[in-house]
């Protein structure tokens, strides 16, 4: 068959109905690398990928990831947990230092910190693990806010700050606070309250001056978790 | 607007390319990220084929083996991650209700060619949002009542063409007509909602 008889034919390949015999057909054409077939059926099977966004969309269990990452890494956790933990147990220690909160105050927020990590509801979105700076990792909680885990922040100058903000898949960054950097230079800063997870579209951190802004300057953005 | 440019700038950074390149130096944080980036689409798609949450886990688990396995098949530089990941995710779907079905008329060689890693280049990247989530459902809503049940039982039941006619009771040929009317008009559809 020609490949104008095959054409008609591209998206019941993609789609997995094709039959016999323009399934043989157009696996002839495809094995010799036909230039029109090749892209023909590419472009249908971007379009059927497509139908994948009508699926209803199921938050999987926790378990999952914890699954999926084992299959790789075996024998230790292939994110640094270890470290994600030493950080919130810092968070602990730590907050009320940089917030100048009551102890009481302290461990309401080291609650929430940690009632949004170990929440399976949370969707957890990780960053720049393979770049140098910074990495860690990004919650979001649908009523519980955003939480940001982060190390290998840069030293910042005295006029300066680190500034939250919540990107929407459509509009203009939300400014969801300030925060400084712990001594050796990780963070871990909670937005609390309600996030529409459906409109969001990243977390990102830039660098401020002091007091912070109400519009990111780009070229200062350190880094972006963009939140599938 | 600032945005969209910095979206973009964002997915650059740390797009489809760098994950895949690190997905073939076997790098193990990437799994996580991968997972992080398309667990969620991957495991919505095989439980709406399985309809069983516990199976759906393990077939996702094995998505992920599966391109972790074979990336090294995978061109970084032109190929569509996500779209190869979900296809992935679908065969492994409906293999699964195929199998289970006692329907082995077709033989996983032709899943097998239908997630060869060389078909998912030079596609868009960033196809799943909500905004093609919306595209799709109202192209969906404009097939009649036969075509939306041809696609349905595709998509979401891996039937072929000749399944569908003896499931629905009509002639082989009536069924293509309905499959390539539906698959024409949601193409149309779409192309019509993108370049509005
Ligand atoms: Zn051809």
């Amino acid at each position: 068959m020609t490949c104008e008889e095959l054409r008609g034919d591209y998206e019941t390949w993609a789609l997995g109905v094709i039959e016999e015999p323009e399934r043989g057909e157009l696996r002839a054409h495809l094995e010799r690398g036909c230039e029109l077939c090749v892209p023909g059926v590419r472009s249908a099977m971007e379009f059927v990928t497509t139908l994948s966004s009508a699926v209803k969309m199921v938050e999987p269990p926790a378990r999952l990831r914890k699954r999926v990452i084992s299959l790789v890494a075996p024998e230790k956790p292939a994110f640094p947990w270890s470290w994600l933990w030493a950080a919130a147990a810092a968070a602990l220690l730590m907050v009320s230092g940089y917030l100048g909160s009551s102890r009481t105050q302290q461990s309401a927020r080291s609650n929430q910190i940690l009632e949004i990590m170990s929440d399976p509801a949370s969707r957890q979105v990780a960053f720049g693990p393979n770049s140098p700076k910074p990495q860690g990792r990004v919650f979001v909680h649908s009523t519980k806010g955003v939480l940001l885990l982060v190390a290998h922040l840069p030293v910042l100058p005295a006029d300066k700050t680190f500034e939250m903000w919540i990107i929407p898949k459509a509009g203009a960054p939300v400014p969801a606070g300030i925060f400084a950097a712990h001594p050796d230079n990780s963070a871990n800063y909670l937005k609390p309250g309600p996030v529409d997870t459906s409109q969001l579209g990243a977390v990102a951190v830039s660098i401020e001056n002091t007091g912070g802004v109400q519009h990111p300057t780009v070229d200062q953005i350190i880094f972006a978790a963009p939140i599938v | 607007m600032l945005i969209p440019g910095l979206i973009l700038a964002l997915e650059a950074s740390e797009g489809d390319r760098d994950l895949a390149i690190r997905l073939q130096k076997r790098d193990p944080h990437a799994m996580a990220v991968l997972y992080d980036r398309f667990g969620r689409v991957a495991y919505s798609v095989v439980l709406a084929v399985v309809k069983d949450a516990g199976i759906a886990e393990d077939l996702v688990q094995e998505t992920f083996l599966r391109v972790w396995n074979r990336v090294n098949g995978f061109d970084a530089e032109r190929g569509a991650l996500g779209s190869w990941l979900l296809a992935v995710a679908r065969n492994r779907a409906i293999d699964y209700v195929r199998s289970s079905g006692a329907r082995m008329g077709r033989n996983s060689f032709e899943l097998e060619e239908r997630e060869h890693p060389a078909i998912f280049l030079d596609m868009e990247k960033s196809i799943f949002n909500s905004d093609q989530a919306r595209k799709i459902k109202t192209a969906l809503t404009k097939l009649n009542e036969n075509q939306q049940k041809v696609i349905e039982l595709a998509y979401y039941e891996g039937l072929s063409q000749s399944e569908m006619a003896e499931r629905m009771g009509q002639p082989l040929g009536t069924v293509k007509t309905w499959v390539r009317t539906a698959l024409k008009c949601l193409r149309d559809e779409l192309g019509r909602a993108v370049s509005v």
